[in-house]
């Protein structure tokens, strides 16, 4: 593996590649530390990763920095959304923030990138999908034994760039911990949908749209409480924005064990995208071998006795349950 | 055969045997081995270019092993006496069916198998490996041995401080009070926190009143949380540098600018018996 270019003081890094003719366009978003007090950045690369530029996204005043995440998203027409979180203000643990999209028409390769959707109320680049939205910022155990604080998602019709969809999770505040949102363009982002669908105790939102403009909600969220408590990481697939929508479970497991080691417990993120006539992706989850806790089946690539509930080594000798990764596929919805 | 063809067969010939003498040369010494290996085992050969499990690359240099005897793993790695272990040689050609060496290697894929990349062996005629096995296990047990003191020597050569004591408070950071960069919130923050040590015994550098002040990262963030935690009653002996890491080397305590000191590895935290063997370590 080659590395293209280095940087220091950034956090967060998230990609998303398109082509453009033969040259892959390289969208990097992320939290750059350097840049003052608007933080939020995407680097783009219109050759391949050969030259860079560091777009400074956010067009107004914070609370000394932006959230972490910085989400782009790019459709076959060139158009690039990206969303990111515009924290106004902070008290050390209630950021107070817009949940803002920027838009380019041309691909994020011209004089003045992401610059071509304004807010109506302010005139400034950039949409106030939400504004003053209250993310918790919890860097201990808070939704189960997992950290809180910045989880966002943007995804656009990869045939029809005016179709777009946002995903982030905040603290309503109606005795929830964290809830997800997810709000839909039709118009490039001018004006929004209010919420078409909310999870309450969720974390991890990701989204993706397919070729046949099939939308898919990938989230985790937390059931149940005390030893009773499970982590269920759903897939919800919609062609109607939420009105009706397939829910496939992937995973149903234990919330308390394996007991915490480090943050984060499962994972900051998930991630799905759409192949053809499947949306693939990953999370992570208690390992535990057992069926149950996989509706649609499962395949292990370690050795693992189902009849039992067992990991084991190679030798059979018993091996403690732990967090791994998982990757899934599930078939487009038509 | 042609002429083209009888050069290219000499100049394969030459070729393997360049690489015979190549690797020859270049086997290192055991103890260049096992510093390099994280595990170390006796094993026979029953496959030459193949592998032990789907999950590893298709590749022309790698062999199947029967694993006799482990000398040395990692606790987390699953192998054991009887085990099929893939080995992706450096030389495939040294290698027969049937033959038994020692591989000094380090982990590659564990997954529904293993498989380990060599960075040595050593070949074991048959009537010696009972014999092979026990000696080769004392040797590296030797050098494990001289390695944990070569490392802890030069850990304390690099070290700013070196004592031995006992917490006697911790609280949040003070780096305002002496000059704070800006924050930044990110899930990685390290969250600083200050412990006192009570210093019995100065190893190594100068205290301030016998108090040496350490700034450690409270966050269980994965980029800290193997740091050293500190806590009140806490002894042991303190392999400690000048805080580079923090942005602010100084910090306050009882009113006065004090250096402060980090100890971010977990090896820079030792038990109080340690004490009389760094002594001897860093005598001249």
């Amino acid at each position: 593996m080659r590395v293209l270019v280095s940087r220091s003081d950034v956090d967060q890094p998230f990609t998303h590649v398109s082509t453009a003719g033969t040259n892959d366009r390289i969208y990097v978003g992320n939290n750059d530390f350097a840049a003052g007090s608007r933080t939020a950045t995407v680097d783009v690369s219109a050759d391949g990763g050969k030259s860079w530029r560091a777009v400074r996204i956010e067009t107004r005043n914070t609370a000394g920095q932006n959230g972490p995440s910085v989400r782009p998203t790019a459709a076959r027409d060139g158009t690039v959304y990206a969303a990111y979180f515009g924290w106004r203000s902070f008290d050390g643990s209630i950021a107070t923030s817009d949940v803002v999209v920027v838009r380019d028409d041309n691909g994020a390769v011209g004089p003045n990138p992401f610059r071509d959707l304004a807010d109506a109320g302010d005139g400034l680049a950039g949409r106030r999908v939400m504004q003053n939205a209250s993310i918790p910022w919890a860097n201990a155990p808070t939704l189960g034994q997992e950290r809180i604080g910045s989880t966002l998602s943007i995804a656009v019709d990869p045939n029809n760039s005016a179709i777009v969809y946002v995903a982030w999770c905040d603290r309503v505040g109606n005795g929830d911990i964290y809830t997800a949102h997810v709000r839909r363009s039709i118009d490039r982002g001018a004006t929004w949908s209010g919420d078409l669908r909310t999870v309450t105790n969720a974390t991890n939102v990701a989204l993706a749209v397919a070729d046949n403009g099939t939308v898919a909600f990938l989230y985790q969220q937390l059931v149940g409480t005390g030893a009773g408590a499970r982590w269920l990481t759903h897939l919800a697939q919609t062609r109607d924005a939420f009105a009706a929508f397939q829910d496939t479970v992937l995973a149903t497991v234990p919330a308390n064990a394996p007991p915490l080691q480090f943050l984060p417990y499962l994972g900051d993120y998930a991630f799905v995208l759409a192949v053809g006539g499947e949306f693939r992706g990953v999370f992570s989850a208690n390992n535990t071998p057992d069926n149950a806790n996989f509706p649609q089946s499962v395949t292990y690539q370690r050795r693992a006795d189902f009849g039992t509930r067992t990991l084991q080594d190679t030798a059979g000798n018993p091996v403690a349950v732990s967090i791994d990764p998982f990757y899934f596929s599930v078939g487009v919805i038509q | 055969m042609s002429y083209p063809r009888r050069l290219a067969s000499f100049i394969l010939g030459v070729a393997l045997l360049a690489a015979e003498a190549f690797g020859a040369s270049t086997q290192a010494s055991r103890a260049d081995m096992v510093k390099k290996s994280d595990l170390v085992f006796v094993a026979t050969v029953t496959e030459v270019g193949k592998a032990s499990f789907a999950g590893v690359p298709a590749s022309v240099r790698t062999i199947v092993v029967r694993v006799d005897t482990v000398i040395e793993k990692p606790s987390t790695v699953p192998v054991a006496t009887g085990d099929l272990v893939t080995v992706r040689v450096n030389d495939l050609s040294r290698y027969r069916k049937g033959a038994r060496a020692t591989f000094y290697t380090q982990g590659w894929i564990l997954g529904q198998g293993l498989a380990v990349r060599e960075i040595g062996h050593e070949p074991i005629p048959k009537p010696k490996a009972a014999a092979a096995a026990v000696e080769t296990g004392r040797d590296v047990k030797k050098i494990r041995g001289q390695v944990s003191d070569t490392q802890l020597k030069a850990q304390i050569q690099t070290a700013d401080m070196v004592v031995a004591g006992r917490v006697v408070s911790v609280q949040p950071h003070t780096m305002q009070a002496t000059g704070t960069p800006p924050r930044r919130i990110t899930e990685h923050d390290p969250d600083w926190q200050e412990a006192v040590i009570l210093v019995d015994s100065t190893i190594k550098g100068t205290t301030t009143n016998n108090r040496a002040l350490v700034r450690f990262p409270a966050s269980r963030d994965v980029q800290w949380f193997g740091a050293p935690k500190f806590a009140v009653g806490q002894q042991g002996v303190f392999i400690l540098q000048q805080d580079r890491v923090s942005g602010v080397p100084k910090a306050m305590l009882s009113g006065a600018e004090v250096p402060a000191y980090t100890a971010l590895r977990p090896a820079d935290v030792l038990p109080s018996t340690e004490v009389q063997r760094i002594r001897a370590l860093i005598q001249p």
